[in-house]
């Protein structure tokens, strides 16, 4: 089995739009949910979002470009466009045969379709422009990322709700380890700030109406998020034959299905990614240092995640660190797992630990530490990222520093 | 204002699997054995039927301005909000 390697990060958020700016936001507890702008907010009751604020499309593509590219696929592009050209690799020749895509998101083109229905149900279009059903689909942006960088190997979407990312990430690093592949460009990619798609969410009776508290006994729920995360991995001899950088290590990857309710969280799902996770990776849980939480900020989740803490680790979960930076970038759903794989890898190399803002007060039900609103300088070198998604599909990465081994 | 209290009964029944005339304003919600779904449903069903915005929140159900605990705590809340929301 192949060691993993991760010689590429790109990162698009609310906390800005590459992974230097993630990586000081996340470094300096900076909350990025504010008003909404992206689309008109009058009809709604939950006026806030993490945004990608400031974001010109023209300042990445041309018109003609845009014409198929939905936002979450601008996003995607975005981020893998920093991601490859931080890992130094020209995929256009032979290293592109030998390069995966798996790319993950919940939804795929809300804003193309939001916006084509209402032109038709509303304006009485007569006709659509002629690529709206290559420019909504769920797979447009991990099409466009192998048609702009010539990647030719096993390319396609992983979607899993709010898990898509991390099982992306997940696969992709099964398929690297098992040699089906050398290369592999991954991650998720999501936008869904649509006055259809908002109000959706709204019905759900499950948006915070001030701010993402995760793990605070006043929390209100989760505030969502968008933007996209692409991190590079690589057979790590051949990176190490290349001579760059190792910024961080996939070590395991865990699965599973509550087989419950379609909303509600169950301990016991949890339970199992995290503990098929921590095999895989061939880790003691006594070696884990910290852990990036799917932490929403919603009632239910923040009881059941500690919970199942408490029963992978045992005593273990009192030493652990726990955060959620979605208190920092929202929740960006389809894109959240490798925003936070990314985030929790930055943390690795810059030796502090990854706050959760807006914490204001314990929770009797959620007792662990959970680095409240300030990072604090403690160096780590292995950690758990969480995600749970709608209809009870759970996923966990494990991640090391490339100091570990 | 009777109607509104028959109307609100009669959906929480429903959606309890429960005759209308079994419940009353005293009929503890517990013991119906909604979960959150059948919440959130109730309170959507009941914005529809009487053109009013409730803000219920799941994760915080006391900023709505009601107990819930039992189904005349629902009438109650219903009834202010038809009342100010009819004024405005």
């Amino acid at each position: 089995m192949n060691r993993v390697a991760v010689t590429g990060l790109g990162c698009i958020s609310a906390l800005g739009h590459d992974s230097r700016q993630l990586a000081e936001g996340v470094r300096s507890g900076r909350c990025a949910i504010g008003p909404l702008t992206v689309t008109a907010s009058e009809r709604l009751a939950v006026k806030i979002a993490a945004e990608v604020a400031a974001f010109d499309p023209l300042a990445h593509f041309d018109e003609k470009r845009l014409l198929l590219l939905d936002r979450f696929s601008q996003f995607a592009l975005v981020a893998a466009r920093e991601a490859i050209a931080m890992s130094g690799l020209d995929l256009k020749g032979e290293d592109g045969l030998r390069t995966a895509a798996i790319i993950g998101s919940g939804v795929g083109g809300m804003t193309t379709l939001d916006e084509s229905f209402q032109r038709l149900y509303l304006e009485n279009a007569k006709r659509f422009q002629p690529f709206i059903i290559p420019k909504l689909m769920i797979s447009a942006a991990v099409s466009h990322v192998t048609m702009e960088h010539g990647i030719r190997g096993p390319a396609f979407t992983v979607a899993s709700a709010c898990a898509s990312a991390n099982h992306a990430i997940g696969v992709a690093f099964q398929m690297v380890r098992a040699g089906m592949t050398d290369i592999a460009v991954t991650g998720g990619a999501e936008s869904v700030f649509t006055l259809g798609t908002l109000k959706a969410w709204e019905a759900m009776r499950i948006l915070a109406p001030d701010t993402c508290r995760p793990f605070s006994r006043d929390r209100k729920g989760l505030v969502l998020g968008e933007g996209a995360g692409i991190l590079v991995l690589e057979n790590w001899e051949r990176a190490r034959a290349r001579g760059i950088p190792i910024l961080g290590e996939i070590l395991g990857f865990g699965m599973s299905a509550d087989a419950g309710d379609v909303v509600m969280p169950s301990v016991d799902g949890a339970v199992a990614a995290m503990r098929a996770a921590i095999a895989d990776s061939g880790q003691s849980p006594e070696a884990f240092e910290y852990i990036n939480a799917h932490g929403t900020g919603t009632g239910a989740n923040d009881v059941t995640e500690t919970r199942a803490i408490h029963q992978v680790f045992g005593a273990h979960a009192r030493k652990l660190a726990v955060s959620s930076t979605k208190s920092l970038h929202g929740h960006a759903l389809g894109a959240a797992g490798a925003i936070e794989a990314i985030a929790t890898l930055q943390a690795m190399q810059g030796g502090y630990l990854p706050p959760t803002a807006n914490f204001t007060e314990a929770d009797p039900e959620c007792d662990l530490d959970y680095v409240p609103n300030m990072p604090r300088q403690q160096p780590f070198r292995l950690a758990l990222s969480n995600s749970f998604a709608f209809g009870g599909l759970n996923a966990a990465l494990v991640l090391g520093a490339n100091s570990l081994r | 204002m009777p109607d509104i209290e028959d109307a609100v009964l009669e959906i929480i029944a429903a959606k309890a699997k429960q005759e209308r005339a079994a419940l009353s304003r005293q009929t503890e919600l517990a013991t119906l054995s909604l979960d959150s779904l059948d919440v959130v449903e109730i309170i959507f069903q009941i914005e529809e039927k009487f053109d009013i915005s409730i803000p219920y929140n799941a994760n915080d159900p006391a900023t709505s301005g009601a107990s819930f605990k039992v189904a005349g705590d629902v009438v109650d809340l219903v009834q202010q909000h038809v009342g100010t929301q009819a004024a405005q």
